[in-house]
């Protein structure tokens, strides 16, 4: 099992999008706490509108909680230590340079040497399988190898953890799996933190080892449990139908209780 | 296949239109029976006589040289505007209060119709080729900063956050990320401004002759001397540098977006 040192808590976040909202029927978050625990792959889920994508956003410093407090652990402190990716690939690309500048330039940016910068360009390039297509633009890419280029791109510099949000949602087969063997690659050679949202029980069983379930709005937690998965060892297929019932169970008594979201 | 005509079609018909134009005109000035042409040839002269007078008047030379001249003075200005644009443009784009708090004087000023401005430019900067110039140049700049800035302001957020979180200060970020994502604004307000910039100059050339050089004075001159056909020549070779200029940019333009993302606005 991996270290439970705590790398990101979320500390009775509120946050709101309706700021002028009153009477607080708006609220997305209230009272809401979470912690990351480092070098884990944490999967949370939950349906449409459940509040994950501003949870992540919150947690990677885009939104700015209303109330409460975002920490983060040291190694996870400086701004590039936590990288959210959502699921346009083109949000994490720069169009005008090519594949090998686009995985090239952050560790530029960031100082590496270009020995070093030259040596993980190489493993990044290998390991998301575009070493074919180093010398393209991103808008001569396919659909899957562009989501690849964003994976490659924001995962370049090592960053302690990454958010995605949504990122495995709408890819094909061949494609998801690309990137499920390269996230497990990355993870067992950086330790890196990964955080998955989700509303795919099959996308967090596939990568995590601990499913975290968010009811109703104000999004709270409702089940969350260890799955006993490693990047090497992942779930053997009883297990993961069990534990696909499980979630299915949580989601379901949920939407039965949830209420439509109001209009924002 | 039906495709295939409508391009065909798109491709044909801005040069069949351009036929029926000089048909239209070489049958309004054909003599008829009457021995007087439909339009006196003092207001149209036939195709023929005009074409007659731009050769003449290209063999002669002297109309290269005033094509040189105004051709320098609009680069001149252009190239100076660009200078000017878009490194303020991309500042004001990275520090967008800055920006608007200037961004109602901006708009105002962009508002005065250049031309109204000269008399003052000819106050300060004299008679000369420099006030041509700084007036072309003060149209363009203001049409390519306000070009830049809206270029700027609709940067992708998420990769200037990506910027700003891999340490990059405002200068790396203006230069490494807010030209690339403001630069088809820039270039299509670059043909913009050299569409305005080409009016401006021709028409300050007709009234302040340095050196009695430029296009804009020569119209100028041939009307006034009556040579109608040489008038006509004139304003059409004109047209056909306005017409290279914008073709030239929009091959640069073409050329330089190649990376554009298939779908984005231009």
């Amino acid at each position: 099992m991996n270290s439970k040192q705590s790398a990101l808590e979320l500390d009775s976040i509120a946050f709101s999008y309706a700021k002028d909202d009153t009477v607080g029927k708006g609220s997305l978050l209230a009272n809401f706490s979470l912690s990351i625990e480092a070098g884990r792959i944490t999967a949370l889920m939950g349906s449409s509108g459940s509040g994950k994508s501003t949870i992540a956003k919150v947690a990677a410093g885009i939104l700015a909680p209303d109330a409460g407090r975002v920490i983060r652990h040291p190694g996870f402190d400086r701004p590039c230590d936590v990288v959210y990716i959502d699921q346009t690939p083109l949000n994490s690309v720069f169009p005008w340079l090519d594949v090998a500048a686009n995985i090239r330039g952050p560790l530029q940016e960031l100082g590496w040497s270009a020995a070093d910068a030259a040596s993980r360009t190489s493993f990044i390039s290998d390991t998301f399988r575009l070493t074919h297509v180093m010398s393209s633009k991103p808008r001569t890419l396919s659909g899957g190898e562009l989501q690849r280029l964003a994976l490659a791109r924001s995962l370049s510099w090592r960053p302690q953890m990454a958010i995605l949000d949504e990122t495995l949602s709408s890819l094909d087969p061949r494609t998801r799996k690309l990137i499920l063997d390269a996230l497990r690659r990355i993870v067992q050679q950086d330790g890196s933190t990964l955080v998955l949202i989700t509303h795919y029980p099959q996308d967090a069983l596939d990568l995590a080892d601990r499913i975290v379930v968010l009811g109703s709005l104000p999004a709270e937690i409702v089940d969350d449990f260890q799955t006993g998965a490693s990047p090497s060892r992942p779930l053997d297929s009883s297990l993961s139908v069990e534990l696909e019932l499980r979630i299915n169970e949580s989601v379901r008594a949920i939407n039965d209780k949830v209420e439509t979201l109001p209009c924002l | 296949m039906p495709l295939k005509k409508i391009w065909l079609g798109a491709r044909i018909a801005p040069g069949i239109i351009i036929v029926v134009i000089a048909a239209v005109w070489w049958l309004l000035t054909l003599t008829g029976g009457s021995g007087k042409p439909m339009v006196d040839s003092i207001i149209l002269p036939s195709p023929a006589a005009v074409w007659k007078a731009g050769v003449g008047l290209v063999l002669a030379g002297g109309i290269l040289n005033d094509a040189g001249k105004t051709l320098f003075r609009l680069s001149c200005a252009l190239v100076l505007a660009l200078l000017a644009g878009i490194p303020l443009g991309l500042l004001f784009g990275h520090f967008r209060e800055v920006y608007r708090c200037v961004e109602g004087l901006l708009h105002a000023l962009r508002s005065i119709p250049a031309a109204a401005l000269f008399p003052l430019f000819l106050i300060v900067i004299g008679v000369g080729e420099s006030s041509i110039i700084m007036l072309a140049w003060y149209n363009s700049a203001t049409v390519i900063l306000i070009g830049t800035v809206s270029g700027a302001l609709l940067a992708n957020e998420s990769r200037v956050r990506q910027g700003r979180m891999l340490g990059m200060n405002g200068w790396r970020i203006a230069t490494r990320i807010l030209f690339w994502e403001a630069l088809p604004h820039i270039f299509s307000s670059t043909r913009v401004a050299l569409g305005y910039s080409l009016a401006l100059v021709i028409a300050v050339e007709m009234f302040i002759g340095i050196g009695e050089v430029g296009l804009g004075r020569k119209i100028f001159d041939f009307q006034a001397a009556y040579r109608i056909p040489e008038t006509y020549a004139t304003i059409l070779i004109t047209a056909g540098l306005g017409v290279i200029l914008n073709a030239i940019l929009l091959t640069v333009e073409n050329y330089s977006l190649r990376w554009l993302p298939r779908g984005q606005a231009r």
